[in-house]
């Protein structure tokens, strides 16, 4: 007589539905952080597209960043963006990231955003981890992506409630033409995100 | 029987330094009171709903009618169905009625002499060297003819007493201070105790807009300090409301992010007033409940978008939430402007495209040293460049520039964004790819 066994069967997708929970590998519900520790590094580009995702699942999105932050809404555009729907917020310098991180949580609490983009590159984050715990919780509560952009050439993660950690590096293909790829650094969700095919970029870069 | 759908109040003669008074008056007895703009004594009011408050329609009209003799005042009171046609009764026929109909009400309008209808003296002179002295033998003259040979203002009367015209009943805004201040025992700069302090004023302010059937639409705070200047804060609601907890939590936000020199000794809450308009509210979570739904997984409820935002534009600033626009420029920092929002519309993003690198760009360029051979100095160093795109403007204008950009890629990987000011002949950062 055999042991019963264990039979595992791929999960059933409907042909054309993509399940919502895992568009472009990035999970729902969690921190995602996007590590620019090297200089051909794409974080930016990484946390558009992670918006742009969550638009195309029908969310409006936010980006918070310093006032006077880098944030280039024609290219934003140029990538697809609905500008519309994306809620740009403007931190006082004087608020550093406790501002920034406080203005994610407001974002988060309403229910209302699919992900809330911080751009944590130019300022320094918040002691501790009790922020951190507040974005992942309101995430969960709120089946919401929080990504953070982290600061540049940063050697370790935020903290232990990052859920996952990329880092998105830039290759040339050809002129014009890149990819990028995704070096997983931590990965608490089971995701496994990746993009498929070649990036555009500005005119006139080779 | 039709129901009435408009009151006219005709005070014939009233002083116009009254007018804004008794429409306060009139409020009492509908939220919604139009004062006529040409004609001093006359308002149009809604009476439409208040059968459980006042009673019958007649019952209604002979308070109003009790209000103006309270006031001194001699007037009539119509019920009516047309705005117009109603005065034109009120004028002709005076005291406190009732329309039936609006078949009677016409009839009645068509015998009111035109003398007593303020159509100005020239087109009463006119029309009266033709024998039209009725408004029912004005009505019967075509609405062309009467444009042709006394004018528009002439035409859109006639179209307004025809009932051609029914312009909506536009009720006047309520633009009166509605001022609580409230005193510290001992001057305090702790803001819990400031916040207590400020409820208290609120409810108060809260229960005048009540009792007066408004809203808020924005709240000023003043704070009276112990010394030094005073601070006024300004907190906008998503939305118009009367709610204290929604007020109270927008104050704790802004109060949080100001730097108070000195202990408050006053406080003072001024309201913005607005009508309360009704709202529809959600009967159940709409959240979809499909987990493999591609699109619309999340319904957004956008009182909660607008009441976040509410709270980030208190604690940051009323310009702290925006949306981008897109300019027609050809500067990176002129090619795009931040527009506050209070609301987040339904995203519409393109589909199918390629994934795009985006830049990062500075608002104020970076200046960059030179080598001696001309070109930028960075570290690490520069290895290839492409470009130059040259942008350049009118030579001659204020302002003008000529700049040529170039993507610079250094030794380890970066891809920069970099222009040269040809008219100050120097480098500058202007951003990145990231």
């Amino acid at each position: 007589m055999h042991a019963p066994r264990l039979i595992r069967s791929p999960l059933s997708i409907v042909p054309g539905r993509v399940p919502a929970r895992e568009s472009v590998g990035f999970p729902r519900a969690r921190v995602i952080e996007i590590a620019s520790a090297e200089a051909d590094a794409a974080g930016m580009s990484t946390a558009v597209q992670i918006l742009l995702a969550c638009q195309r699942e029908g969310d409006s999105v936010a980006w918070v960043q310093p006032r006077g932050g880098t944030l280039y809404p024609p290219d934003l555009h140029a990538a697809g963006l609905d500008l519309d729907a994306l809620a740009v917020v403007h931190v006082p310098p004087e608020a550093g990231g406790v501002g920034l991180a406080k203005a994610g949580e407001l974002l988060l609490r309403t229910g209302a955003f699919g992900a809330v983009a911080l751009d944590l590159t130019e300022v320094r984050p918040p002691r501790g981890e009790a922020w951190l715990g507040r974005l992942a919780s309101l995430a969960r509560e709120h089946d919401a992506r929080a990504v953070l952009l982290g600061p540049a050439r940063a050697a370790a993660s935020f903290g232990a409630l990052v859920s996952l950690r990329v880092s998105p590096r830039r290759r040339r293909t050809r002129p014009g033409r890149h990819r990028v790829e995704l070096e997983i650094l931590k990965n608490k969700a089971g995701a496994s995100p990746h993009f498929e095919g070649e990036w555009r970029a500005p005119e006139g870069v080779r | 029987m039709k129901p009435p759908r408009v009151a006219v109040v005709d005070v014939p003669g009233l002083p116009p330094e009254r007018r804004a008074a008794l429409a306060h008056r009139l409020l009492a007895f509908s939220p919604r009171v139009e004062p006529d703009p040409e004609r001093a004594g006359v308002f149009f009011l809604d009476p439409s709903g208040l059968e459980g408050i006042f009673g019958r329609p007649s019952k209604w009209i002979r308070r109003v009618h009790g209000a103006l003799r309270e006031e001194g005042l001699e007037g009539a009171v119509v019920m009516g169905f047309s705005r117009f046609p109603a005065w034109a009764v009120a004028r002709a026929r005076g005291g406190v009625r009732v329309l039936a109909s609006p078949e009677d009400e016409r009839a009645e309008a068509r015998e009111a002499p035109l003398s007593l209808l303020e159509l100005g003296p020239e087109l009463e002179r006119a029309l009266h060297k033709l024998g039209i002295d009725t408004l029912g033998s004005f009505l019967d003259l075509p609405r062309g003819e009467v444009s042709t040979r006394f004018g528009a203002r002439a035409k859109s009367l006639h179209a307004l007493f025809a009932e051609a015209l029914t312009p909506p009943l536009e009720a006047f805004a309520e633009d009166a201070r509605i001022l609580v201040e409230a005193e510290l025992e001992f001057p305090d700069a702790q803001v819990d105790r400031l916040l207590f302090c400020l409820k208290g004023a609120l409810h108060t302010l809260l229960a005048e807009l009540g009792r007066r059937g408004l809203s808020l639409s924005s709240l000023l705070v003043g704070l009276e300090l112990e010394w030094g200047e005073p601070l006024a804060l300004t907190l906008e609601p998503a939305h118009e409301t009367r709610d204290a907890r929604v007020l109270l939590e927008l104050a704790r936000l802004r109060l949080a992010s100001v730097e108070l020199r000195a202990p408050v000794q006053k406080l003072s809450l001024e309201a913005k007033p607005c009508r309360l308009e009704g709202r529809q509210l959600t009967l159940f979570d709409t959240r979809a409940v499909d987990p493999l739904a591609p699109r619309f997984t999340r319904t957004v409820d956008p009182d909660a978008a607008a009441r976040g935002l509410a709270r980030l534009r208190a604690s940051f600033g009323e310009d702290a939430v925006t949306r981008a626009i897109l300019e027609d420029a050809w500067l990176p920092e002129h090619a795009f402007a931040w527009e506050p929002i209070t609301h987040v519309a339904r995203p519409k993003p393109r589909e199918g495209d390629a994934p795009f690198l985006v830049r990062r760009i500075h608002p104020k360029p970076k200046s960059l040293p030179s080598t001696p051979d001309g070109r930028p100095r960075t570290d690490p160093p520069i290895v290839a460049m492409a470009g130059p795109y040259r942008f350049q403007s009118g030579l001659h204008r204020e302002g003008a520039y000529a700049r040529d950009y170039f993507y610079a890629e250094r030794t380890d990987g970066s891809l920069l964004f970099l222009y040269r000011d040809l008219h100050h002949e120097r480098w500058f950062l202007q951003g990145a790819l990231d």
